[in-house]
């Protein structure tokens, strides 16, 4: 091994004598000033040569901002390496309903085994199936809009969060959009007895236009609310409700188990506003007062609630 | 930078050559800078002028846009108040709010909300929004109902969407002026960037609004798009807040991994600045091609300036050249070389000149030559008149001894001794003049030289070993600073040793009470020949000298001492020098005279010897 490198290499030194001795042979004969001539030549050359290289920096910043896309009825959505991201971006700001369609559709596409995401995305496809104007929406569009709600339910079990919500849209199109207010109560009933701590944030569950934006430091995510479906689910009951009797019992278990939620905050400014409030009620105000007064996404409903009751808790 | 001229060599072309390439590189390259910062400096002119009306334009744009939803929320107002509508009637209301919204699609919310916490917008708020939504906490709600009047809300987050935007709202009055509600138009801030990617500000250009209470970009085409690029547009308000503080209107900024060139103004009714950034390599074509076009330039001048110097290079020194050329043959004799040069200048002038000299020269050199002929002449039977004068000195006085003894010997008179005695005389008398006659003829019609290599060193010593023995008894001593290796000269032996033998024996005879004698031989390098063209021979000059501490020469006499019959001797015939110096020149070989210090005579013979490295062996 050795011997065959040392041959190589002892070739590799002849033949490179042998270049040079031809070179030599070649610029012995040219003298001092054509050598420098042709040096000046060279060099202008170069010089020639460098100046044509004109680099371009913005093409760098298009390749590195250019994404794989995925083709979607006749939509060129992005492509996002996780679940999560393309759903943001299906949820983000779309001129177009189609092309928001398009977009749910891909996080079902591309990502078929991350169930939640999926279940989410087709909960939201299927709430764009009422079209523009949900109040424009036809019975037959309706119905089907619930069997595919319960269809959702039923496939998507185990993803409560979904379930949550799937089960409070079929309370709230059986109570607002069919007239049903029976069947659409019994739904909201199930709402709370099933999935009573499922909570939603308005902005994570359609709000993710803060997509961009939040990436430029607005510092208005601040303003994202938490809320529970089950007391929206109450409130809901609530405002069906006729009897005193029965929205005290209502607002009781709002303020009991949601005591920190808008939803509650409404029940007990009716029942402060519309009626003369007992005791009871009061203490639920008071309580409510007392647990949300540093709340800024409540303080409207407290400040509601102080001057429906007569009172100024703060100045207090 | 004389130094730096020198680099080239000894070539005056190249270094003249050298000189211009010098001038060229400093001052048409600089020349080639100054143009093309000149045309940059015009191009960013023009740019700022670009930029700036750019700017102005996408204001009124903006301004326009805003004045849409401004006109069209007070148009709804009027509805209501006039009742043209009716605000309790929520399907009417819904029905001219989605027409509106048809008619214009940036409408991105039109909504009303009464003062009893009512809500209509097109298009609907989710339902789990719906439900929780009261109009009457929001900005838009509160802002018309302080200011009374139409109302532009800062960036806020709408509830319905949870996207930041900014609404236009006004007050709906009842009777008394009874405040019924509020109406207002959103407008996305995603809309308003939309709205600013649409306006075509070149290829890679972007206009942006900054709400200025927060420093914020509220909008800019990137933000419309998945981008990677948000953090740089995060801090494009930083980079204009520098150009505010400068109170500059444009300039120029960094993001995006590029430079831009920056301009904004103010957009008072909402309290934003407008601005726009135009990539600066957009442009840099324009200014590329001002680069292009100087650096072209630049390079063709200064290939055209090389060959050019070349050119001048070569017509100014060719004349020169030629000159030397001419005066190098008349240096060699050629009297007849002129230079032919037809022109005006100042090369014209100088080779007419270098004629003229010629022609003068070649006359006073036909005046010498005739001079020269006539003093030879004269100096012929001059010489001629002192060569009989010293042959009829030479033979007068042995005639005179001859004659006197002759008469002696032919007088009987006189006793046989006398006449034998006087016979003698004559005899000795004939002999010394046959000597000189002898010498005479030998200097009168020399010998033609045999030309031989021989080593002239070896011939000084075998003189020297010759001569060895009568010096000891004239008790001179003799050294010899001769190199030990051998050196060759064409001369004929005989001779060179007669010429070493007269020059000895004359140092020997001018010290008759005895002395020191000092033979050096050496190779003198400033006698070095030069052939014609320039060039050093192979060949060098050897040097012998003869010292001698003798009386020396009286230095009226050392002038003319090679001439014939000159001697400072008594009995001599003045020919032996002069013989010595007929055949030093028929070898080519010289010789001079000095008197050495502190006495004595040094001659000195160089001959023409081959060059070898020498080895001095002293004795």
């Amino acid at each position: 091994m050795f011997q065959t490198k040392y041959l190589v290499g002892k070739n590799k030194i002849l033949e490179s004598l042998i270049i040079l001795n031809m070179l030599y042979r070649v610029i012995k004969p040219i003298t001092a000033l054509k050598c420098f001539q042709l040096l000046t030549v060279l060099f202008l050359a170069c010089v020639m040569v460098s100046s044509c290289r004109q680099k371009n920096p913005r093409e760098t910043v298009i390749k590195e901002i250019a994404r794989e896309t995925v083709s979607i009825k006749g939509f060129e959505i992005p492509r996002f390496k996780s679940a999560t991201r393309q759903l943001e971006y299906a949820r983000s700001s779309f001129t177009s309903v189609n092309e928001q369609k398009a977009a749910l559709e891909a996080v079902v596409k591309l990502f078929p085994h991350s169930r939640e995401k999926v279940a989410e995305a087709l909960l939201d496809l299927v709430y764009f199936g009422l079209g523009d104007d949900y109040r424009l929406a036809s019975k037959e569009l309706c119905e089907e809009t619930l069997t595919q709600l319960q269809n959702l339910i039923r496939e998507y079990n185990e993803i409560h969060q979904v379930c949550a919500k799937a089960q409070w849209y079929i309370g709230w199109i059986y109570t607002d959009l069919l007239r049903k207010p029976s069947m659409g109560l019994a739904a909201y009933r199930k709402v709370v007895s099933c999935y009573p701590t499922e909570v939603f944030y308005i902005s994570s569950s359609f709000g993710s236009a803060l997509f961009n934006y939040s990436k430029i430091g607005t510092g208005l995510e601040e303003t994202m609310e938490k809320h529970w479906w089950g007391a929206l689910a109450l409130l809901e009951i609530f405002r069906h409700s006729d009897g005193y009797e029965e929205k005290l019992n209502i607002t009781s278990e709002l303020v009991s188990r949601y005591p920190s939620d808008l939803a509650t905050g409404y029940a007990l400014l009716d029942m402060v506003s519309s009626h003369t409030p007992s005791t009871k009620i009061e203490q639920f105000a008071r309580r409510y007062i007392e647990i949300n007064k540093r709340n800024k996404a409540l303080a409207f409903i407290v400040r509601k609630i102080e001057n429906a009751l007569g009172i100024s808790y703060l100045k207090k | 930078m004389p130094r730096l001229l020198k680099f080239p060599g000894k070539s005056f072309q190249l270094r003249l050559f050298f000189s211009f390439l010098i001038i060229i590189f400093c001052f048409i390259p600089s020349f080639g800078y100054l143009s093309f910062l000149e045309g940059k400096r015009a191009v960013e002119n023009q740019i700022e002028q670009y930029s700036l009306s750019t700017v102005n334009q996408i204001s009124e744009r903006v301004r326009f846009f805003l004045l849409q939803h401004s006109r069209n929320v007070r148009f709804i107002k009027e509805l209501l108040e006039k009742k043209i509508i009716d605000p309790e009637d929520q399907e009417q209301l819904l029905s001219y709010f989605r027409r509106l919204r048809k008619t214009y699609p940036s409408f991105v919310n039109i909504y009303y909300g009464t003062c009893t916490g009512k809500f209509l917008m097109v298009p609907p708020q989710r339902p789990e929004i719906h439900k929780l939504f009261d109009p009457r906490i929001r900005p838009w709600y509160q802002g018309a109902k302080n200011a009374g009047k139409l109302f532009w809300t800062k960036v806020y987050i709408f509830a319905s969407s949870q996207r930041p935007g900014i609404t236009v709202s006004i007050p709906v009055y009842g009777e008394n002026r009874k405040l019924i509600g509020v109406c207002g138009i959103d407008i996305d801030l995603s809309t308003l960037s939309n709205f600013l990617k649409n306006i075509n500000v070149g290829k890679h250009g972007y206009p942006f609004i900054i709400e200025n209470s927060t420093e914020r970009i509220i909008a800019h085409p990137e933000l419309v798009k998945f981008s990677q690029g948000l953090d740089e547009i995060a801090r494009l308000s930083l980079r204009l807040k520098t150009l505010k503080k400068r109170n500059q209107k444009f300039g120029t900024t960094y993001y995006f991994g590029e430079r831009f060139f920056t301009a904004y103004t103010y957009f008072p009714q909402n309290d934003w600045t407008i601005g726009v950034t135009l990539p600066v390599n957009d442009f840099l074509t324009d200014i590329a091609k001002i680069k292009q076009a100087a650096l072209t330039m630049t390079i063709i001048a200064i290939l055209i300036a090389s060959l050019l110097s070349l050119l001048i290079a070569r017509t100014v020194v060719r004349p020169l050249t030629e000159l030397e050329k001419g005066i190098k043959r008349i240096s060699a004799g050629n009297l007849e070389q002129r230079i032919s040069m037809e022109s005006d200048d100042v090369i014209g002038s100088l080779a007419r000149s270098f004629n003229q000299m010629a022609e003068s020269l070649k006359l006073s050199h036909q005046e010498l030559e005739k001079t020269y002929m006539e003093l030879a002449e004269k100096e012929k039977m001059a010489a001629l008149g002192q060569l009989t004068a010293g042959i009829a000195h030479e033979i007068k006085n042995p005639l005179g001894i001859i004659l006197s003894s002759a008469q002696v010997a032919m007088n009987e008179a006189r006793p046989e001794e006398m006449r034998s005695e006087a016979m003698e005389f004559i005899v000795q008398e004939v002999k010394r003049l046959n000597k000189t006659l002898n010498t005479f003829l030998e200097f009168a019609k020399p010998a033609p030289p045999r030309f031989e290599k021989i080593d002239i060193v070896e011939l000084m010593k075998d003189t020297v070993n010759a001569l060895a023995d009568q010096f000891r008894d004239q008790e001179i001593k003799i050294y010899r600073r001769l190199p030990d290796s051998k050196v060759f000269c064409e001369v004929d032996r005989d001779q060179i040793r007669q010429v070493f033998l007269n020059l000895l024996i004359n140092s020997a005879q001018a010290m008759p009470d005895g002395g020191m004698i000092e033979v050096t031989g050496y190779f003198s390098d400033d006698l070095y020949n030069k052939t014609e063209s320039g060039n050093r021979n192979e060949t060098s000059i050897f040097c012998i000298e003869i010292t001698d501490t003798g009386t020396g020469i009286d230095s009226q006499l050392l002038k003319k001492i090679f001439d014939p019959f000159v001697t400072t001797k008594t009995d001599g015939t003045g020919l032996g020098l002069s013989i010595v110096h007929q055949i030093l020149k028929q070898h080519r070989a010289k010789i001079d005279v000095e008197n050495s210090t502190p006495k004595g005579t040094r001659f000195r013979i160089m001959f023409r010897c081959e060059r070898k490295k020498p080895c001095y062996q002293e004795s």
